[in-house]
Order: C-alpha cells, then structure tokens, then sequence
C-alpha cells in the first residue's frame, strides 16, 4: 500500500509549516518504521440515494458569452473568441483594457 | 473581493492532509471541494473537504474521509450536492454534500493509483472518465456501477483527463509515456496522438473559446500549447517554472489567460498572447502546490491547494487590475 514516489518528491526540501515534512516521512517508510498517526480506515458504500437537485445548470461563462454574442474587451488578437462574458460575473474585466 | 483594494488571502489549514485537487461548485459561489490525503498521499487515509467562504474566511461545510489517498475530485454537472473523487486504492468515489456520511458508491476497476476524474462540461451528457496509473482510462456513467467503456493505448502512467467543453464525447489525456492524446467516445478509440514534450506530462486542459486549443504541463518545467489542426509544434510555449508543473487550466473568462502550479511551490498567472507572457508569480505556498481552479462565478477569483496543509481562495493582481 505505499506507493512509489515521484521523482521530483525526493528533491524536496524539508518544510518549516507541515506536521511531518516529506523527507522525514520518506526517512520512515525507508526504515520500514511507523508512520505517526497513520489512520486505518474501513469505509464503505453506503448505497443511499442521492439527495434530488434543486437548482438550474448554470451556464458556463463561455457559453453565456456566446449565447449574447457580445466580445470581450479584454480579449484580443487572432485567438479571440466568438464571443466573451461582459456582464452577469461582476467586475474585474479588461486584462489589456 | 479585490485584492488591490485589499482583498486578503483567506486560507484553511488542515492539518495532517495534503492538497491534491481543488474545484469550485459549478453551482454555488464560494463553494470549494478540495482532495487531500496524509503523509502526502504515501500512505494513510483520505479526506475530501467542502469549503464555503464566507466574509471572514474559510470554513469546513463537511469532511469525508476515505480508506486511501485521494487524488482529484470533480463536481456534478447535474446535481449541486453530487461530486466524484478518485482514489490510490483503484476507486471511484461519488458524495453527496447533503449527506454527513458517505460516499454513496464505491466503484473499483482500475488496478492501480486513479489520478484524475471530469464530469463532461457539454451539455446532454452526464459521463465521466478516470484516468489511472494502471495505463487506462475509463468512461462512467455515474448512475452505474460498471464502467461503459476502457481506453487502452498510453504506455505509461496517465496523470490527467479532461473533457472538451465544445466537443461532445471529446476528451484529452495526459501521460508518463510524454503524450498528450485526444479520444473520442463515440469511436472508443483514439484520435490524435500528440509527442507533446520530451518529459512525463503531469497536466492537460482545453480553452474555452477555441475548440482546437489545448494546453500541457509536463516535469520539463514547460507549458505548451497545442492547436489539433496541426500538431507538428507548439503554437506558444512559456518558461519560467523552476520544477514540474503538477496542474494547468485555462481562465473561464479569457481565452488566452491560463495559470499553472508546481512541484516549485508557486502558481503563475500567464497571457499567451503577449509578449512577455508571465503576468504574476503567486508564491505563498512553502511545499509542492498540487490543485488548482479558477472560479466560474467571479472572474477574479483562484482557488489552491498545497502540500503545506494549506488551501488558499484569493484574487491575483493579475485579474484584478487592467494591465
């Protein structure tokens, strides 16, 4: 049930924030000791029913753009889309603007 | 809600979980789902989270754990309460928020480590596909138990899958065996193979105002951009990442903005379209950055996930001014 690591994973330097840094949990495995606090689980499917939806699909911003057909001021150039959001997701537009 | 007015970074620290995915809700603002696993997903249990926002940060909304790591997550495209995560153990999970205990279903195929699950984004189908170290992918539809469909053909480990948000029954994968490859559901088979980078491609996604246009992120520190009329060469590649790049995805809002993390700790704000591409540098994790979403309700807002046990919402500079 251990997995092989990434190779980037051994180039990891130690971290000053998390509760057992990378390199001393690799240390671990490698010495075949404990792992501190490993949580043993036994879940299983509970098989209920899911709750009903209640709520529309949202239209995506890009199928909102182009469902009004307007353009985006803030897109430009050869990749410009059929069309972009300008309204409806608040303020924030204008990367070039 | 504008970080040059102000705006701060709310985070969650979790401890003894290590982020590996972070997804808005498609249907509520400020709803997050975040996979994360212990000891770094080398060992130990699972937990997926649902956050809210709220005005002073970051708040738990439920916390399901799983026998083994979870790796990557993905909300319900027709059901706010439903989401699907994917597991070290070979499995599948589907939850329901509404829900203090679960998951409602368990389905296990995969041989090996599933690394990454997508609900379709078109609409009328309601599929979604796992993608796993075992060298598969395979198509579900969540209301059954067994999968419609295996995809054989990468020679490697598969990190990514994505659906196409204009194809229907379209979508990408991306492998260890350094291809990008593009499937079609309706065929069960593969349409284009694409040698997108001399190096394991950890990333995938698809702009979402050019149905042509897909994006990889791979170890080489690389992110390339990829039109399927001609796949011969990249149509932009940005340097700048110092370690692999763990996840990419394009803005929801524009269609040459993206943003990529990586093993480098940070997460970049790039416009492809420019010039000078790299528009911000965000280094506020201290460990690999692993999940990644930009919001679908507030086109200013990010969301990630790092394996400092931190997750983070906030809105880069980058989005929030006029450059």
């Amino acid at each position: 049930w251990l997995r092989p690591s990434h190779p980037e994973v051994l180039a990891s330097p130690p971290s000053a924030q998390a509760s057992v840094t990378l390199s001393q949990l690799l240390q671990l495995v490698q010495q075949g000791r404990e792992l501190p606090g490993l949580k043993r689980r036994d879940i299983a499917a509970t098989h209920g029913e899911p709750t009903a939806s209640q709520l529309p699909r949202r239209p995506k911003p890009w199928e909102a753009a182009w469902a009004t057909g307007l353009a985006d001021p803030g897109v430009r150039g050869e990749e410009a889309p059929e069309g972009a959001p300008t309204h409806g997701y608040g303020s924030g537009q204008g990367l070039e603007a | 809600m504008n970080a040059a007015q102000g705006g701060a970074v709310r985070t969650l620290r979790v401890p003894g979980r290590h982020g590996y995915a972070a997804e808005f809700s498609p249907y509520l603002p400020g709803r997050l789902a975040c996979a994360a696993s212990q000891h770094y997903g080398i060992a130990g249990c699972g937990t997926l989270l649902i956050l809210d926002q709220n005005e002073s940060g970051l708040r738990i909304f439920r916390s399901f754990d799983w026998n083994d790591g979870l790796f990557d997550v993905t909300w319900s495209e027709n059901n706010e309460h439903i989401l699907v995560t994917c597991s070290g153990d070979g499995s599948l999970q589907v939850w329901d928020t509404a829900k203090a205990a679960g998951p409602l279903q368990v389905y296990k195929e995969h041989t090996q480590e599933v690394y990454s699950v997508d609900w379709s984004q078109t609409r009328g189908e309601q599929l979604v596909v796992s993608g796993s170290w075992d060298q598969t992918v395979k198509l579900w539809d969540p209301t059954v138990g067994k999968s419609l469909c295996t995809f054989r053909g990468h020679e490697s480990v598969i990190y990514s899958t994505i659906w196409s948000p204009h194809i229907p029954g379209c979508f990408a994968s991306a492998s260890g065996d350094q291809t990008l490859r593009i499937w079609d559901v309706k065929a069960a088979g593969v349409r284009i193979v694409v040698p997108a980078h001399q190096a394991e491609i950890l990333s995938c996604d698809w702009c979402k105002y050019n149905e042509n246009l897909l994006v990889t992120g791979a170890v080489d520190c690389s992110l390339r951009g990829w039109d399927l009329r001609n796949v011969r060469q990249p149509v932009f590649e940005l340097l700048g990442h110092t370690y692999a790049i763990r996840r990419v995805k394009f803005s929801p809002f524009h269609a040459s903005v993206l943003a990529s993390c990586s093993y480098d700790f940070t997460v970049r704000f790039w416009n492809f379209s420019k010039p000078d591409p790299l528009l911000e540098t965000v280094e506020h994790h201290t460990e690999f950055t692993c999940g990644l979403d930009l919001s679908l309700q507030s086109p200013t807002q990010v969301a990630d996930c790092a394996w400092d046990e931190t997750i983070k919402i906030y809105d880069p500079v980058c989005l929030t001014m006029p450059a």
